[in-house]
């Protein structure tokens, strides 16, 4: 048993003794070993004539020179900037999805479940929108996904997402809540590629124009939001906007449709819950190489 | 390693965007590389691409590189940059070509040696030892490997480089190192002796487990 053990553990060593990277007093013990185990021998001269075989192979001479051309590097450069625009146009498109998702999403919430006591804030409105507006500038130059408040994308903080919507009973919590997804969509994206958080926000910046020329609360909250999905630390925002929205958002709808809104909502949050699972993949797979 | 060629100095020109300086480095590695490559892929051509594509990555990158100043360990510490950066260009195609996991040497395998089935192209086993030659066998034989195991053999018994070199390339622990080749050239012994390639048949009588 003892011998086993011995045997088996010094065997281990033959390969590192035949580069004598074995300390003097191993190199002893496997020597003594060596010297009364035929075993062990053999192995030992299988292993060094592998080692010698794959030695011996003749190296292959380089078939040309890869001296680097200037136009190399052009050329090069621009196949190797393809993948990321591809990357880009996803994320743009994914951007303007989630954007649009959020805003009728919120519109949603705001519309079903408003009994709330937040008191208006419409004074404080437009300086809530154009501090949004600063962060999102903020937030495109930091790129810095990780330092964000919110945790790391999730499949549990997308389905609360769908939970919380589907309640609806207070304004803040859904609100809140599709900014976390957000901000763990474009987390999981921007650690991988630069240049494809860059442009996340611009296809929401296009969005909201829309929103915002029919009722009026979503503007200031979408871009709320997407200050925040772009990794910025909108924390102090997100719970605000809510508040500041809801009352507004009450005043101008009459509560119509509330059925299919609440439906609209819920395969709206699915489609966001999946925009945000292809993303996070999508980043997954492109972060797997050995860095 | 001629007399005029000063490592330091080009890799000091070359990260100021000397291309000329570069390319003398380039013409110095691109042998040993291409040979890194050659092992890895076990293909020509995708060898070449891998080459190529590995010294542009390291031209644009070689703003990045920390050397060291001196001759020696600045010379060590390039090739070493230079070989990781290939074995990653080797990796990304690797996982490019790859459909499903490289076959173990521990999968039953007979004269039609499944073990050469990892790609649908390359001799059968059988071929090999009826050609019996040594340098097929052996590179089925690495193509057999996982690919951190069979870098780490290229690297030290085809290449030469030394544990804490292969260590830098491969950015790991010695340890690591010392327990990739350990398994790796035990492996490749045994997928020698199980095809009678190669070892005197005084050592082809098996040896015991394993």
């Amino acid at each position: 048993m003892h011998w086993l053990n011995k045997h088996a553990r010094l065997r281990h060593k033959l390969s590192p003794y035949i580069d004598d990277q074995l300390t003097a007093s191993e190199t002893a013990a496997l020597e003594a070993h060596l010297a009364s185990c035929d075993a062990c021998r053999r192995r030992l001269d299988e292993l060094r004539a592998t080692v010698s075989a794959l030695h011996e192979q003749p190296q292959a001479e380089a078939p040309r020179s890869f001296a680097i051309t200037p136009g190399m590097l052009e050329r090069k450069s621009a196949a190797a900037a393809r993948p990321l625009p591809a990357l880009g146009l996803g994320m743009r498109l994914a951007g303007a999805s989630v954007a649009l998702a959020l805003s009728i999403v919120v519109v949603g919430d705001l519309t079903l479940g408003d009994n709330g006591g937040a008191s208006p804030q419409a004074g404080s409105q437009p300086a809530e929108e154009s501090r949004a507006v600063e962060m999102f500038s903020d937030a495109e130059t930091s790129k810095s996904s990780e330092s964000g408040a919110y945790p790391p994308p999730s499949g549990n903080a997308d389905s609360s997402t769908t939970q919380s919507n589907a309640g609806a009973a207070a304004p803040c919590p859904p609100a809140a809540a599709p900014a976390a997804t957000g901000g763990g969509a474009a987390g999981g994206a921007g650690t991988t590629a630069g240049r494809g958080v860059g442009e996340t926000p611009a296809p929401s910046a296009t969005q909201q124009p829309a929103p915002s020329s029919t009722p009026s609360p979503e503007s200031p909250n979408v871009a709320a939001i997407c200050g925040n999905a772009s990794g910025g630390a909108a924390v102090p925002i997100a719970p605000q906007t809510p508040e500041n929205a809801a009352p507004r958002a009450t005043a101008d709808n009459d509560g119509g449709g509330i059925s299919t809104l609440r439906i609209a909502e819920i395969a709206l949050a699915g489609v966001l819950v999946a925009i945000v699972a292809a993303i996070v993949l999508e980043a997954a797979m492109r972060r797997r190489r050995i860095a | 390693m001629g007399a005029d060629f000063d490592e330091p100095e080009l890799i000091a020109l070359s990260r100021r965007g000397d291309l000329a300086a570069f390319n003398l480095l380039v013409e110095h590695y691109q042998r040993p590389l291409y040979n890194l490559c050659l092992r890895m892929l076990a293909s020509p051509e995708a060898a070449e691409d891998a080459t190529q594509e590995a010294f542009i990555a390291a031209y644009r990158a070689i703003g990045r590189f920390r050397g060291g100043g001196e001759r020696g360990g600045g010379a060590a510490g390039f090739r070493a940059w230079l070989f990781r950066i290939g074995a990653n260009a080797c990796y990304d195609e690797l996982r490019r070509r790859r459909a499903r996991p490289a076959a173990s040497l521990d999968e039953p395998r007979g004269p039609s040696g499944r073990v050469t089935d990892i790609e649908n192209r390359g001799p059968a086993l059988a071929e090999i030892a009826e050609t019996a030659e040594l340098g097929r066998a052996l590179q089925e034989a690495l193509r057999a490997l996982p690919s951190d195991q069979r870098l780490a053999i290229v690297l030290c018994d085809v290449q030469g480089l030394d544990y804490s070199e292969i260590a830098q390339v491969m950015g790991v622990s010695l340890g690591t190192v010392k327990s990739r080749i350990n398994r790796g050239r035990s492996r490749l012994r045994a997928f020698l002796l199980a095809h009678g390639e190669l070892l005197p048949s005084r050592l082809r009588q098996t040896s015991g487990d394993r």
